[in-house]
């Protein structure tokens, strides 16, 4: 397994580095930004030990440019900013872990096993098929430059189809993801949801981008932008 | 007691008193006008009618008295005539007696079973006339029933138009305070609803330009200030809980690695050095903090005494020349006679810490000047170093807190920018000041400037 050391503190690079080592790993160390960026890109590592303070730019950015180049091994942030803000916006920039400084070694060796179990597929934290795009984290949706509006549910339904990109969805799955439980009322709330949804992104842009499979569901479709 | 309640108890006790005492003389004068223009009509009345009975037999009758009684007694006391008031003597014998001698007023209340105006609360005036045939008396008479009316109803006036005063006066007082007051009360509610973690200058100052006005912008000038400090103390906070996490990662990481099992003697020991130091770094982090914390808190208390100035900078020195062959001595600049009256333990510290910035900013054959004298009433001592001196974006934050010239800690040991921000804590504790410049011909420049004449 190969990982790559991100940290300015020489000390702390060089015990991570040697604590990692002798459990078996290959460790390439950076000391800054624009380096790990370098490194990352050039090399495919199984995982990335990150810390958010940097010269250069920080962990955050480090990871965003990352993830704009393709670069989709897990990351862990290692650093000694733990106020939730940091924590939030860490994960949202679309690393996988966050470990507070101090840390054991026991506790990172566990994590780096546990994010490197889940495999390396492209996990954008913003969501993007053709020209629709779709952040999660700030709850905003757009087709092309323009910004949609959508109501929560209209939101989920949207995010569910930009997750399976030309899957059909059937009625039931629909149903099961974006509505809970406890929900008790017709089947045919999907239909009336998948047509408002039309309505906001396909009709105003001309658009048929969300069709009706007969007999089986809806599907996305996914076209060449 | 509330203000409001105060006041107005205050105003109704002044206003209540005020109309007391008016009613009272008012009530006073006015029954003496009244009395008075009755005894000036009697004594009128009585001027007529004795120039009628002056003259001896004259006549036996009086005449008619529409407003009151008249009677006239002989020499020897027997009532003669009477008009209005039948036949009882008005006066008792012994008043007529007086009366032959001077006049004599008096009020009395006659019979009620005289047909008359009798009944009456009546004012007598009676008068000796002297006659060729003794002194007869003649005694006349006003009701003063009307007088007395008046007074009466003036009284009841009063007696219900006071109190009523009273009470709409109070009213009065209890909206104008409750009105001057509102506004204080809203600005209670409004600090009350601050909140003592995140105080906002947001009182709304009324736009009446008084007292109340002024008091809101007093409050909100001291929010502001209060805040500032409160996110300094919060920013400071969070910064050193930060410098602190660095260095303890580092030792537990340290101690946990040399925990593994099958280390050789050697790496244990390396390991221990390695975390001794690091311990070391960690308690030289605590005690600037709490040094700093100290000196935002209380400021720094001073022990200043007369100070030998070239020995103290020359122990400074010495204690950082642990390496004689690695590098070039520092140099120390002072005339021997230099004394000051400085704390010498803070000083040596602020010494301390710019000598350490010198030695880890120089190349290794880079010459250190720690140099002080005598200038213009101040101590100035100045640390000089070959360094490359400070950058430019950086020189005007260098002795802010947690500012490091590289914001990269990449070297083994990085301070956590704390130790400018210490000498100028130091310099100020003194009333100096603190400066840092680069020299044109390279290197890098910090002075102390602190005053010790005058008084000091």
């Amino acid at each position: 397994m190969r990982v790559l050391v991100v940290d300015d503190e020489i000390r702390m690079a060089g015990l991570v580095r040697r604590g990692l080592e002798e459990e078996g790993y290959a460790v390439d160390v950076a000391h800054d930004g624009p380096e790990a960026v370098w490194l990352g890109t050039e090399n495919t590592y199984d995982a990335i030990v990150l810390d958010v303070m940097l010269p250069g730019f920080d962990g955050f950015e480090v990871c965003q440019r990352l993830r704009q180049a393709n670069r989709w091994a897990p990351v862990i942030l290692l650093t000694a900013r733990g106020e939730v803000d940091d924590r939030v916006r860490g994960l949202d920039a679309g690393a996988d872990d966050y470990l507070v400084k101090p840390f054991s070694f026991a506790e990172l060796g566990a994590r780096l096993r546990a994010v490197t179990r889940r495999g390396q597929a492209a996990r954008p934290a913003v969501l993007a098929v053709g020209d629709l795009k779709l952040n999660p984290a700030t709850r905003r949706a757009w087709r092309g430059d323009d910004e949609l509006s959508l109501s929560p549910k209209e939101f989920a339904l949207l995010e569910l189809f930009l997750r399976h990109p030309g899957e059909v969805l059937t009625r039931t799955r629909l149903l099961e993801h974006v509505w809970d439980f406890a929900y008790d009322g017709l089947s045919n709330v999907v239909d009336q949801y998948v047509g408002y949804l039309r309505r906001k992104i396909d009709r105003p842009f001309g658009r048929n981008d969300l069709e009706t499979v007969r007999g089986a569901g809806y599907r996305l479709r996914v076209t060449a932008s | 007691m509330p203000i409001r309640v105060r006041l107005t108890l205050l105003f109704a006790g002044g206003t209540a008193l005020v109309l007391v005492l008016a009613s009272v003389l008012f009530v006073h004068f006015m029954d003496r006008e009244l009395r008075g223009s009755i005894d000036s009509d009697l004594r009128a009345r009585s001027d007529t009618i004795s120039q009628l009975f002056s003259k001896a037999p004259g006549p036996v009758t009086l005449p008619n008295q529409p407003n009151g009684v008249a009677q006239v007694f002989d020499a020897a006391g027997r009532l003669v005539a009477s008009r209005g008031a039948g036949r009882a003597p008005l006066l008792t014998p012994a008043d007529l007696r007086a009366a032959t001698r001077r006049p004599l007023s008096v009020s009395r209340t006659l019979n009620e079973e005289l047909p008359t105006p009798a009944g009456d609360h009546t004012r007598l005036l009676a008068v000796p006339i002297s006659r060729a045939d003794g002194t007869w008396v003649l005694v006349v008479g006003s009701s003063l029933e009307p007088a007395d009316t008046a007074v009466d109803r003036l009284r009841f006036a009063i007696a219900i138009g006071g109190p009523a005063t009273v009470v709409i006066a109070v009213l009065a007082a209890w909206f104008l305070a409750s009105a001057a007051l509102r506004p204080v009360e809203r600005m209670r509610h409004q600090v009350a609803l601050m909140s003592p973690s995140e105080p906002q200058p947001a009182l709304s100052v009324p736009s009446t330009r008084d007292e109340v006005a002024a008091l809101a912008t007093t409050m909100n000038d001291l929010l502001s200030r209060v805040g500032v400090a409160i996110a300094r103390e919060r920013a400071f906070v969070a910064d050193a809980a930060h410098e602190l996490r660095t260095p303890l990662a580092i030792l537990r990481a340290e101690l946990e690695l040399a925990g593994r099992p099958g280390r050789s003697h050697e790496q244990l020991t390396q390991a221990i050095g390695a975390a001794a130091e690091e311990s070391d770094r960690l308690s030289r982090l605590a005690e600037d903090l709490l040094f700093l914390a100290r000196s935002d808190d209380a400021g720094q208390q001073l022990r200043r005494q007369p100070t030998d100035i070239r020995p103290l900078l020359a122990a400074a020195a010495a204690a950082r020349d642990v390496d004689p062959g690695e590098r070039p001595p520092i140099t120390v600049a002072a005339d021997p006679a230099l004394v000051a009256d400085v704390d010498p333990d803070r000083l040596r510290q602020a010494v301390d810490n710019l000598i350490d910035n010198a030695i880890r900013h120089s190349p290794p054959n880079g010459a250190i000047t720690v140099a002080g004298c005598r200038d213009n009433g101040a101590l100035v001592v100045a640390v000089t170093d070959d360094g490359p001196g400070f950058p430019p974006e950086f020189l005007p934050h260098a002795f802010e807190r947690f500012r490091r010239a590289d914001t990269a800690r990449a070297r083994v040991d990085g301070g956590a920018g704390l130790g400018l921000a210490i000498v100028r804590s130091i310099a100020e504790a003194h009333l100096g000041t603190a400066s840092a410049t680069n020299r044109p011909s390279g290197g890098a420049v910090v002075e102390v400037r602190l005053p010790v004449d005058q008084g000091h």
